[in-house]
This record gives structure tokens, sequence and C-alpha cells, in this order.
């Protein structure tokens, strides 16, 4: 069953509205931007901190931090497409599913009126 | 840096305190990516009225994503605390060992030596200096070092939690305890190199040598060095070590210079090819030589005859080669007369 904004009450018990995830993907999209911007900064800052320390130790310490950094960041970032494709995919598959009811309808409806019945 | 005796520390304090603020703002950056994070996806669920197990799993993964995020700001702040405090020692134990090393050197430049004492103790204090600085090196190498731990995908998001578990089943991202900076980040194109059947070890990649992808037959070292070789077209009797056949018997052949000689095709010729046969028998031929010659001519006037008969009378060299039948016939009724001692 559909309503005026989009929103739908699917046979399976669930309701959803597809077109708020689709935009709601691309929004996520963008803070996948941001945090690949705060990722080359943690990077390039803790690199950089590594040469002008002129301390071995902390030299050593700086330079794993900035592997560990760029490790976890990275996975992050994947994480955010990993969310934003997953919207976008949701949306998708509620709309043809939504279009798969539709056509069932309207052929349903057909016959109806093929055999001199009310719709 | 020595100067007069102390070495001044090396490192770059302004730069330090530069990068530890960059590296603050980038912290900063990330708590709030975690709270923006937390506010949208709540947002998306509420408006899209969302509901289901769908629903629960994107809530759930969002969630764990956004507190993740969120919490890489603390250790990175504590790095860039570590790294600030550690600037600011350096900062001191530098002005003070150049200090102390202008002093050094103004004392020993005055003759009075009253400046000793007071060299002295900047001397000593830029020591105590140098002490604390390695102190506060190592002391925030330590702090690092945790904070590094705690930056760790597992310590951010919990060691079974969704991001976590998610990350863990990535082909692309693999175990990220074994993802190393540079290596491609998820959604790059990654070039797989076949496996080239030689199992682990290091390889020596030959140079290009311009002909192509192909299979290619490498020779073994022939021990000859290094060089341009002309290497013999393949007589299809396969490597390596051949047997060369004997040739067919060919007639024999009298080198005696005096002696007229059969040549390869077992014709009579004397031993300059181009010498016309004697018309008579020289007094020199030996017994012996007459006959060799006598067989020779025998040879050589049978092989003309064929050649002969191949040729035709009628043809431009049939009456050249007719008169050269008939030299040789001469020559061996004299020698034949001579053998017979008549």
């Amino acid at each position: 069953m559909r309503v005026n904004d989009g929103w739908m009450q699917m046979s399976q018990g669930f309701s959803v509205t597809p077109f708020v995830l689709q935009v709601g993907g691309q929004d996520v999209a963008s803070l996948q931007g941001t945090c690949q911007a705060i990722a080359e900064d943690v990077a390039g800052a803790l690199t950089a901190m590594a040469g002008s320390a002129g301390h071995q130790g902390l030299s050593a310490a700086l330079t794993r931090a900035a592997g560990q950094g760029n490790r976890t960041f990275t996975t992050i970032w994947a994480a955010y497409g990993h969310t934003s494709q997953g919207l976008a995919a949701s949306a998708q598959n509620y709309l043809d599913a939504d279009q798969a009811v539709i056509n069932n309808l309207g052929l349903f409806l057909g016959d109806r009126v093929r055999v001199g019945l009310q719709p | 840096m020595t100067s007069a005796g102390l070495t001044v520390p090396s490192g770059d304090p302004a730069a330090l305190r530069q990068l530890a603020a960059q590296l603050r703002t980038a912290a900063q950056g990330s708590g709030n990516l975690g709270t923006n994070t937390s506010e949208l996806t709540g947002a998306i669920t509420s408006d899209a009225q969302w509901t289901g197990s769908a629903s629960n799993s994107f809530s759930s993964f969002s969630a764990n994503l956004s507190t993740g995020t969120s919490a890489a700001e603390a250790p990175l702040t504590r790095i860039a605390v570590a790294v600030e405090n550690y600037a600011n020692v350096l900062d001191v134990a530098q002005q003070k060992a150049q200090t102390a090393n202008a002093i050094f050197q103004a004392a020993q430049d005055d003759p009075t030596g009253s400046m000793i004492s007071t060299a002295e103790q900047y001397g000593q204090s830029a020591m105590d200096a140098l002490d604390a600085l390695q102190q506060a090196g190592d002391q925030a190498a330590q702090q690092v070092g945790s904070a590094a731990d705690d930056l760790q995908v597992g310590s951010l998001f919990g060691a079974h939690g969704p991001v976590t578990s998610w990350a863990g089943g990535q082909p692309a991202l693999g175990t990220y305890s074994l993802w190393q900076p540079g290596d491609p980040v998820p959604g790059q194109t990654e070039t797989i190199p076949l496996d080239d059947g030689l199992g682990l070890g290091p390889e020596s990649i030959p140079a290009d040598d311009g002909l192509g992808p192909w299979i290619e037959t490498i020779p073994a070292d022939d021990g000859l060095g290094l060089g341009t070789e002309t290497i013999p077209v393949d007589d299809g009797l396969g490597p390596p070590i051949e047997t060369i056949p004997v040739g067919p018997q060919g007639p024999l052949v009298n080198y005696d210079s005096d002696l007229p000689i059969l040549d390869g095709s077992g014709k009579l010729h004397m031993p300059v090819r181009e010498d016309p046969l004697p018309s008579y028998v020289p007094a020199d031929w030996t017994r012996e030589d007459l006959e060799q010659v006598e067989s020779d001519l025998k040879d050589s006037i049978d092989k003309r005859q064929e050649e002969m008969v191949d040729l035709g009378e009628d043809t431009p060299r049939g009456p050249a080669h007719r008169a050269r039948i008939n030299q040789e016939i001469r020559l061996l009724r004299q020698v034949q007369k001579k053998l017979s001692g008549s």
C-alpha cells in the first residue's frame, strides 16, 4: 500500500520511504568525503612529526601511529562507503518491489474487467 | 651540531607545535564527524519511517560507525598533547645548549678566567635539560604508542562490533591488522599478478627484452660469455651431441703435381685445371704413375661418355665435350702402349 509521500507499508510488515533513503545515501557519501580529508590530515601530521621529532624512540612511535591511523581511517572511510551504498541499494530494492506489486495488481484488475466484474 | 662542548639536540620544536595543532584539528574533526553521522543516520531512519530488520541492521551499523569515529578523537588528541609537551622540552634544551656553548666559548676567550664559573653553571644546566629531553622523548614515545594502540579498529569499534566484523569480512580490506600504509584503498582497482609457479622467495625480474609477452625458451649458458653469437639454423637433429656421418667414398685423387688428377665429379684434369692434357706420355712418369693415370683415364672417359649422352652431341657444348673425350682416349692409348713396353 502506498500513500502520497512515498511511504510504503510492505506486505512483510515493515514500512519505508525509499526516496528518503536515496537522499540519505548521498548525504552519507558526503560524510565519507569529510572522513577522507581527516584521514589525510592525520596521516600527514603524524608522518611529518616523526621527521621533526629528533628523538629516535619518539620518531618510531609516531611512524607506527601514522600507519595505524592510516589503517583505521581507511576502514572508517570504507565503512561510510558501505553505508552510503547500502542505503541506495535498499531504496532501489524497495522501489523495485513496489513496482512489481503495481504490475501484478494491474493484471488482476484487467482480468476482472475482461470477465465483466467491477474492478 | 657541536660547538664548544655540548651537542645541540636535533628536532624542530616549532614545526612539532604546528603539526600538533593540525592533529588536534583533525581529531576534533573526527569527533564532529561521528556526531554528524549519528544525527544524520537517525534522521534518515526517522524521516523514512523505516522499520523492520533491515532498518535495525542499518541503525546498529551506523550507530557503531558514529561512536567509533568519535572515539578516534581521544587518542589523536593524546598524541598531539604528548608531542606538544616534548616540543616544549626540546625548545628549552636547544636554547640551553646553545647558550652554554656560547658562554663556554666566551670563557675560553677571556684571559682573566672570570667566566669559567658561569660557564660551568650554564653547562650543568644545559646537561640537565638534555637529560630531561631524553626522558621527555621516551615518555612521549610511550604515550604515542599507547594512543596508537587505542586507535586500532578493534579498540574504537569494539572487537565484535558491527563495523569490525564487517571490515574483517571484506576481501578488499582483509585483516585490518595486516593492512599496511601504501596498500590499496578500498574502492581502488588493484591488479593482482598471476602466480608464476616459482613459489615464495626473492626473484630477479629481467629487463624487458623488447620481444613482447610470450613464452620464451632461454638457452642454457654456453660458457662463452657475453657477445654477439651467430646461432646456426636448427638441423632438426635435436640437442646436443651429434654424430657427423661419414660422407660417401669419392674417387681416389692423385695429388702428384705432375700427373693429371680426378676431380670430385670423377673427371680427369691437370693439376692446374686450365692446362691441357699432355699430347704424349712424359718421360718422368713411372710405371706406377702410368697405371694410376690409366685407371683414372678410364674412369674419366666413362664419366664424360655418360655426360655426353645427357648433354647431346648437337648442343653448344657438345663438340667441345667430344673433343675432350677424344683427347683422353688418345692419352689412354699412349699410356697403355707405354705400359705394354712397345
